[in-house]
């Protein structure tokens, strides 16, 4: 590089470049001190985040006083058990209005094959959808956040070529998408996937499965499937985390897939050994009562089940489903 | 006259975006009808490196041979044509120079120094034949995956496109990262630095340019001397000069820019004007031999593949015995592409120099998915053998199924032993049938004197195939309380701790 020879100072810098540099010095200073005013604070380091808690809808709908609130329908088509119990409920047209958004919440959790049962009869779930889209549902998502890769549930368990043939949308969550929502209860704030939180109707899809901390995991427990985060803190309370979910999400509808039942190495199976074939499906407006009734097909006594129990204490159903009248058929 | 050049920029454009595409459709719900691995299998380098150090030419990378016969016959078109690192290097190159005409042609000339790349392959060629397979370390196809795979494409997805369905992080991405932008970087200072100086790939089909049926034929009786080819000239191969035929690239920038016509493609051309091999330099060809004979030991020698296992190295299902797997893995990073849940990882020295940047499972990341086997899928050279689901998940008590470790308690963090709180969730993750997690009822005491009913865990080392989601899902978090080492993994021999059919 070339030296440049500094230009020497003019002698009288003039008035006009005095006033204009003192000027912009004055404007510098003032710019630092009014950003130092506006961004100043004592006690907080950085800006608290802003938190915007969402809510979630009460799902349920009145429906006519003489609508049976449990059907149980067995037969060999999955199906066609799912449609006959749908129908002699004869309450779908009532529970779901014009255009309605409504989010079908199977359990995809495992990266398992149906036949396997550690996810919801694919041919059941394809069946809600079309009973769904039939009674006036504008969409019909169906939607799960999965334990293994989602990418592989949602394709292995089935259920994303049975929901697109019905002419439903899957939406198979990734990391995005999930806000918080504070449950009703102790356990504080937890992010929910978005699709739970904008449904305008919510069905739930549970399979029965045993699972060892809580004897069996079936309606109630399958809300754990709508939360990020680090979830498996709450099976630390596993009881009061089942309720309380269940305190948040009033579904519109239960319908418990028993079509195979999952009686050992629940909730993730794998061996066709531990699968029964008992070719049930059930359909239910008490979540508390339909899950006592599958508590059942696993062998295990409803009235012991604590978290059934603080079901029934919040005031989500009964854990006596006999007592609201079981209507079962034949398909 | 044909409009070479701009043929030329078809098939850079295609090869681009059809490397990217691969890439892009690498996911589990495409692989099936997606090769990753096309470009790989097509790179002679790795095949002649893998077989040399397996003993075995594996699988698709047959397809190499397409590459040998196309350079037998048209010379390097593959480095300017094809190759994804070459087609970025052209691009990079072809912007707008900082350098005025002068200084541009004298830094388009070539120098001794290019032959550097011509010592690295021998050295790596060497260093395979004792079965230490580090071609993958510079191999531009090897290097351009590897780098897409734990930077561009997660970068991609942390700027807003949906390439994965969660955001990845891969350790020590920032590392690969900053090599693959120094190399493109460097074309702003001299033309294709990467492929000139030290692409091992380019100098193997350097050494099989100078049987080339076509080449870049000059007139010297037509040229001006201009210079105006030396200024295009992506090579470095002096096309004014005696055209250096194993440094051309055949870009073809040079027949372009010659307004006399004196540059032609031509077939066998009969001309004095042209040097067809490298001209390299004896002792230095001897000096390569020998740093590759010296670094075979010397690699051997330090902690990694020799010693066995190192309890942190949880390798791929199907990955072969670690010395095999040495042998094969050539650090492409395409089974880090397609594993659907991120566990694998990129080592850093965890297997010792020779294993840097292989695939290992990081279970504090992700857990490695059951009946998965999308990796052993991916692999080009079988470093991953080929497995199917069935294979993998086995059939106790008849068919062993693929252990990748074992997962081992610690007491003193878990919360049911520990910290009188109920807990099971490794139980209830654990994906064999039985599980190989099984539950105590017990009675534990709590700080204030009550007792709690709680499930203690215990392992069943038979059961346990080490897939990780136990230590990856475990509330206790960044240390969970539950954790793989690779002791009891299928693939080796010595790394067991029980006396097999007992």
């Amino acid at each position: 590089m070339s030296k440049k020879q500094a230009p020497s100072p003019p002698a009288d810098p003039g008035r006009r470049r005095v006033l204009q540099r003192l000027g912009a010095a004055a404007a510098i200073a003032g710019a630092s001190g009014a950003a130092a005013y506006a961004l100043h604070d004592a006690e907080r380091p950085v800006r608290r985040r802003k938190v915007v808690d969402r809510t979630i809808k009460d799902h349920r709908v009145e429906v006519p006083a003489a609508t049976p609130r449990l059907v149980i329908a067995r037969g060999a088509d999955p199906a066609a058990n799912t449609r006959a119990a749908l129908e002699r409920m004869g309450a779908l047209t009532a529970l779901i209005s014009k255009g309605d958004l409504v989010v079908v919440k199977p359990n995809i959790g495992w990266d398992r094959r149906p036949e396997q049962a550690a996810n919801t009869n694919p041919l059941a779930v394809g069946a809600v959808v079309r009973a769904c889209l039939e009674a006036g549902a504008g969409k019909v998502v169906v939607t799960d956040h999965p334990v293994n890769d989602p990418a592989r549930c949602f394709a292995r368990s089935g259920i994303t070529e049975a929901v697109q043939k019905a002419g439903g949308v899957v939406d198979i969550p990734g990391d995005r998408d999930f806000h918080l929502v504070t449950i009703p209860g102790k356990l504080g704030r937890w992010p929910v996937y978005m699709p739970f939180i904008q449904a305008d109707k919510v069905i739930n899809m549970p399979v029965a499965k045993h699972h060892s901390l809580t004897r069996a995991t079936l309606g109630m427990k399958n809300w754990y499937g709508i939360l990020g985060g680090r979830r498996n803190q709450l099976h630390q309370r596993i009881d009061d985390s089942v309720a309380e979910l269940a305190a948040l999400m009033r579904p519109t509808l239960t319908v418990m897939d028993a079509t195979r039942v999952l009686l050992r190495n629940g909730p993730t199976g794998g061996s066709l050994a531990d699968v029964k074939q008992l070719d049930t499906v059930a359909v239910s407006l008490d979540p508390v009562a339909v899950d006592a009734w599958a508590c059942e097909l696993l062998g295990a006594k409803p009235e012991e089940q604590k978290w059934l129990l603080l079901g029934q204490q919040k005031k989500l159903g009964v854990v006596d489903y006999t007592s609201i009248n079981p209507v079962e058929i034949k398909v | 006259m044909t409009r070479w050049r701009n043929i030329r920029r078809l098939y850079q454009v295609f090869f681009l975006l059809l490397f990217v595409a691969l890439l892009y459709g690498a996911s589990y719900a495409s692989v099936l009808i997606v090769p990753v691995d096309l470009f790989l299998e097509a790179d002679p380098l790795l095949a002649l490196t893998s077989t040399l150090a397996g003993g075995v030419l594996f699988g698709g990378l047959t397809l190499s041979l397409v590459v040998v016969i196309t350079t037998l016959i048209f010379g390097r078109v593959f480095c300017s044509w094809v190759c994804p690192l070459g087609v970025l290097n052209h691009f990079m190159s072809a912007l707008p120079s900082p350098l005025k005409k002068r200084a541009r042609i004298l830094s388009n000339e070539w120098r001794p120094m290019y032959q550097t790349k011509y010592y690295v392959l021998v050295a790596m060629l060497v260093l395979s034949a004792f079965g230490v397979l580090q071609a993958g370390l510079m191999d531009p196809i090897a290097l351009t995956m590897r780098s897409f795979a734990v930077t561009v494409l997660p970068g991609l997805q942390l700027g807003g496109a949906p390439v994965y369905a969660a955001q990845p992080y891969y350790l020590g991405g920032w590392f690969i990262g900053l090599i693959f932008v120094l190399i493109l970087a460097a074309n702003r200072f001299v033309t294709r630095l990467w492929c000139r100086l030290l692409c091992p790939l380019g100098a193997l089909l350097g050494l099989l340019a100078k049987f080339s049926l076509f080449r870049v034929h000059r007139d010297t009786s037509a040229c001006i001397g201009c210079h105006k080819c030396t200024e295009a000239c992506h090579g470095g191969c002096d096309p004014h000069g005696d055209l250096r035929v194993s440094d051309c690239v055949m870009c073809l920038n040079c027949t372009e820019s010659c307004d006399q016509g004196g540059l032609r493609v031509g077939f066998l051309p009969t001309t004095d004007a042209e040097v067809r091999a490298p001209d390299l330099a004896r002792r230095k060809i001897i000096a390569s031999v020998a740093c590759g004979v010296a670094m075979a030991p010397t690699l051997r020698a330090s902690h990694g593949v020799a010693r066995g296992a190192d309890h942190d190295v949880i390798r791929p299902p199907g990955a072969l015995a670690e010395v095999d797997f040495a042998a094969k893995c050539v650090k492409c990073g395409a089974c880090i592409r397609i594993c659907p849940t991120g566990v694998l990882q990129p080592a850093s020295m965890e297997a010792g120099f020779e294993g840097i940047w292989t695939p290992i499972l990081r279970y504090d990341i992700n857990a490695c998915t059951h009946s998965c086997t999308l990796c052993s899928q991916a692999c080009p050279t079988g470093a991953i053998k080929p497995i199917t689901p069935a294979d993998r998940v086995g059939a106790l008590p008849d068919k062993e199924p693929i252990r990748l470790g074992m997962a081992f308690f610690d007491r003193g963090r878990c919360l049911p032993w520990a910290m009188g709180t109920a807990c099971i969730v490794c139980e209830e993750v654990c994906p064999t049938s039985p599980k190989a997690i099984w539950l105590e009822d017990a009675e534990v005491k709590r700080s204030d004197g009550t007792t709690l009913k709680v499930k203690l865990p215990h392992l069943d080392p038979k059961r346990c195939i080490g897939c990780g989601i136990c230590q990856n899902r475990c509330p206790v978090g960044a240390k969970a309380a539950i954790r793989v080492s690779s002791v009891g993994e299928s693939r080796s021999a010595e790394n067991q701790i029980l006396i097999k059919s007992y």
